[in-house]
């Protein structure tokens, strides 16, 4: 007994050096206990994606046995795959969440769709759809999951970003971000966009859910699906409400999504992964990046970063 | 393919890198990327596309640069303005890169990057050889406690692959550092062609015998602070239900274990854990790193932005408090003005009572401050509202850092390091009576040199000329000091260390009573006599090296030390078989074949 007291003791002397996934889980854990002991009132955006499910993950965790003192949300934009809707509703019944989910109202008596009104669609329903969310309920800050490796304006973006009373980012007076000493101080109508996901990587993600057996939306893993090819991208024919082009007809093939969105405006890609296991081992050998499957974000290297200063996440 | 996956976790390496505008930095860093196979298809394409668009690599050719630059305007300006992160992966390592810009103004961003780094990666263009910015940038990573830095001697291709350059660089680096904690290793490397970059990059220079610069980054391990301890500020407490009380927090240092006692301050109330978990899972133990939950064996009073300690570990508890600060806002640095300083979990009001010096970045010195503004690196004293625990620095970072935010604006204005709690004695009643007041006058001159180079005689014929001016000097060298005070202590590291420190607060003592005081020791390592200057504050501190050659010292040994040392009979003696750290940055530097009456005439000219 006192021998393998003392062996521990030795072990724990020498340190023992985090793994990079227990590391990114601890670093993700510390920012979320951050934001709860310094906002007013946080809400956490839930866009039900693998990033948005691993963030779920590690907030279930952070507050344990307690449960996670944030308000979730969804903005929905009425387009979003069905198999999406699906799990978040398992999900906030399964972890008891307090799930708020917002149309903008205009949108929706407008019949803005992706159809008829290509980037107008994007500010409308999602932009100005978050930042009215925002307003409404008062919030003081927004954790998002992105991460700092999807894209180039991403990567500049701080942990703890700062937003104006509209919702703009400026990215040239941003906080400096020293060492893990966030600055959470903001003046009434303020807010600050929380990314605890920063450091991971796509990667990252998918070893994540596979050691934590994260459910997520089936998507994700290769299946027979009904679509259309349109400038070279596989568009998924989820519903009725898609509307065909002169001489198109859906096509089943064997995809899966690297990412999700609205459907109408995320590619599939041809893909055999129909499980964990080989997702994880096509996205080490992989070849292309997630966001190219963003129809938004292609039109112009710098979109991004445009949305960003005008609200988006 | 379990196994796969159970093999997942990987090592990582987080980078800071900096070099000026134009030594390729952005080039190199897209090199590496390249070389470590991480890009994508996609990205390939992007990066061929914006190449013809706006690359500056030439008709054809790809411009690696193009992948780390972030920011519309950046593009168009061709330069990097903010902290950019990066990250790729080897088959041996992950990495994070934050990428900082190298220009003058934008000290703030190379601290904000370095405060989150393990290694230093820096770039010098070998025909233009060591910059100002380049001096500039070992400073900073010497400040922020980075121990490794990793240097690139990039544009090879533009001293014809000169392995003369090359060394002739690296002998300047060494010479550069060699007063500083950190530890550098040279690459050479031609980032455009992508020269010493991965292994198959050496056919224009066979004569380098190490391994290229990825491959140096995937087996570089540095040193991590000898900390055992465990630390942690306290986040915030969860309490779902009466039966659970879990306090939460980021371990730092060493590992807690249920049963180990622990220590909260500043209250200094002690408990025993009694259950820790780690991401809502019950352990026995939980190491540096971990975002834990624990409980305690006793009710205590404990908050978000108290310290926790395991019992034994010594912290500091301070209301005064000594620090080095960079300034990071447009405003200037106000004395007087209240800030909100944030140190670890900990909020409280501050005021910087006094700007000591500030640093001088054409040379290198900390010069009597006027003025701080944006990017100056200070030494200030600050007053904070209530006193809080902490650690040094350069002994702890996580409980020596802290950064300052203004209490209208809320911009964060500064990040700092704290060195020391000032001695209390000017906080107590009559702190205005002159009496009472520790003497600004009175001077602590620091002999440094290697033994036998003259150190005592020079401090025996200083204090007879100083007393022949009115000045009551008083001498303290290893006869007075070695032979009483510290005659318990050794030549370990930690009794060096230990009477290193007795000195300096004795002498502190002695100028706070307006005796100036001649301190002669060998003192080898340039932390410690950094660490004098800290104890007695920079205002009252005068190094003076007396330099004299070792052959000299040699012949002036009449005890045999080192013949002794050289046959292995005599553990410690610098210059011999241990390390001396020649000074580089000496107030006062002697040449220790001239006469003493030289020697001391010249002390006098400088004081």
């Amino acid at each position: 007994m006192n021998l393998s007291t003392s062996t521990l003791n030795h072990q724990s002397a020498a340190g023992r050096r985090l793994g990079h996934l227990e590391r990114l889980e601890a670093e993700s854990i510390y920012i979320l206990r951050e934001i709860a002991a310094e906002a007013k009132n946080p809400v956490m955006m839930y866009s039900i994606g693998k990033d948005s499910a691993v963030l779920l993950h590690l907030a279930a965790k952070a507050f344990a046995p307690g449960r996670i003192p944030f308000t979730v949300l969804h903005i929905d934009t009425g387009w979003k795959f069905k198999e999406m809707i699906a799990l978040r509703d398992r999900t906030a019944e399964r972890l008891q969440l307090d799930l708020r989910v917002y149309t903008n109202p205009e949108g929706l008596a407008d019949n803005i769709n992706p159809f008829d009104h290509g980037s107008v669609y994007t500010d409308i329903m999602k932009t100005e759809a978050l930042k009215q969310a925002l307003n409404q309920g008062g919030f003081d800050a927004a954790i998002g999951g992105a991460r700092r490796d999807e894209e180039k304006s991403r990567a500049k973006e701080r942990i703890f970003s700062f937003r104006t009373a509209d919702h703009r980012w400026n990215p040239k007076a941003q906080r400096p971000e020293c060492w893990d000493l966030y600055n959470t101080q903001i003046n009434a109508g303020e807010s600050i966009r929380v990314f605890p996901l920063s450091n991971w990587t796509e990667l990252d993600i998918w070893q994540y859910i596979a050691q934590e057996r994260i459910e997520v939306v089936p998507l994700y893993f290769a299946a027979e699906r009904p679509v259309v090819t349109r400038e070279g991208q596989l568009i998924m024919v989820d519903d009725e409400r898609f509307r065909l082009q002169d001489g198109e007809t859906p096509v089943l093939k064997t995809v899966r999504f690297r990412t999700l969105g609205c459907y109408p405006l995320t590619a599939a890609i041809e893909s055999e992964a129909a499980d964990i296991e080989s997702v994880l081992r096509e996205t080490q050998q992989s070849r292309l990046s997630e966001r190219a499957g963003r129809l938004i974000d292609s039109q112009h290297n710098s979109s991004m970063e445009r949305k960003k200063m005008e609200g988006y996440f | 393919m379990r196994a796969e996956l159970n093999t997942v976790e990987q090592d990582w390496l987080r980078i800071v890198t900096c070099g000026s505008v134009d030594d390729g930095k952005s080039t190199l860093l897209g090199r590496l990327i390249a070389a470590s196979q991480s890009l994508s298809d996609d990205q390939w394409h992007v990066l061929e596309r914006d190449s013809a668009r706006h690359g500056k690599a030439g008709v054809g050719k790809i411009d690696y640069a193009l992948l780390v630059d972030g920011l519309e305007d950046e593009v168009a300006q061709g330069i990097t303005i903010d902290v950019a992160y990066r990250y790729f992966a080897s088959a041996k390592r992950k990495f994070v890169v934050a990428d900082s810009p190298g220009h003058v103004q934008y000290t703030r961003n190379m601290v904000t990057a370095a405060s989150n780094a393990d290694v230093g990666l820096l770039l010098v263009d070998a025909q233009q050889g060591i910059s100002e910015q380049t001096r500039r940038h070992l400073f900073i990573l010497d400040m922020m406690g980075i121990t490794e830095v990793v240097i690139a001697i990039n544009k090879m291709d533009l001293v014809a692959f000169s392995e003369a350059r090359f060394c002739e660089l690296v002998g300047q680096l060494e010479t550069l550092s060699a007063s500083m904690s950190l530890r550098i290793h040279a690459q050479p490397v031609a980032a455009r062609d992508g020269d010493g970059i991965a292994e198959d990059g050496f056919a224009n220079m066979p004569w380098f015998a190490g391994v290229s610069l990825l491959a140096h980054l995937e087996q570089l391990s540095p040193k991590a602070a000898a900390v055992e301890d465990a630390s942690l500020w306290v986040q915030g407490v969860i309490r779902p239900d009466h039966r659970y009380r879990g306090y939460t927090g980021q371990l730092d240092g060493g590992s807690l274990a249920v049963g180990d006692q622990i220590e909260v301050l500043p209250s200094r109330k002690s408990a025993v854990i009694e259950s820790i978990s780690v991401g809502g899972a019950s352990k026995t133990e939980a190491f540096a790193g971990h975002s834990v939950a624990f409980e305690l064996d006793r009710e205590l009073d404990i908050s978000r932005g108290d310290l926790v300690v395991k019992s034994g570990y010594e912290v500091q508890v301070g209301q005064r408090l000594r620090a080095q600060l960079v300034w990071m806002d447009e405003q200037p640095l106000r004395v007087g003005r209240r800030y909100r300083l944030r140190l670890g979990t900990r909020w409280v009001d501050a005021t910087i009572t006094r700007t000591e010096r500030v640093l001088d970045v054409e040379k290198l010195q900390f010069e009597p401050a006027s003025e701080v503004g944006l990017n100056d690196i200070v030494w200030v004293e600050i007053d904070t509202e209530t006193p809080v625990a902490f650690s040094p620095y350069a002994e702890r970072h996580k409980l020596g850092a802290f950064v300052l935010v203004d209490k209208v604006s809320l911009a964060t204005v500064g990040a700092g390091m704290l060195s020391a709690a000032l001695a209390r004695d000017s906080r107590i009643p009559f702190r205005d009576l002159a009496e009472n007041r520790p003497s600004e006058t009175a001077k602590l001159l620091w002999i440094t040199g290697l033994p036998k180079s003259g150190k005592s005689s020079l401090a025996n014929a200083l204090a007879d000329a100083l007393k022949s001016h009115g000045h009551n000097p008083y001498v303290l060298d290893f006869s007075n000091i070695r032979l009483g005070l510290n005659r318990d202590l050794g030549f370990s590291d930690a009794d060096r260390v230990e009477h290193r420190r007795r000195v300096a607060e004795v002498a502190k003592l002695m100028l706070d009573a307006g005796v100036t005081v001649i301190a002669a020791f060998v003192s080898p390592f340039a932390h410690e006599r950094r660490a004098a200057r800290d104890t007695v504050g920079e205002s009252r501190f005068c190094e003076i090296y007396l330099d004299t050659p070792v052959e000299i010292c040699k012949q002036r040994d009449t005890e045999g030390q080192f013949a002794r040392a050289r046959q292995g009979k005599l553990a410690w003696v610098p210059g011999v078989n241990s390390d001396y750290d020649v000074p580089t940055r000496a107030d006062i530097h002697l040449d220790g074949q001239q006469s003493i009456e030289s020697l001391v005439k010249q002390v006098l000219a400088e004081l």
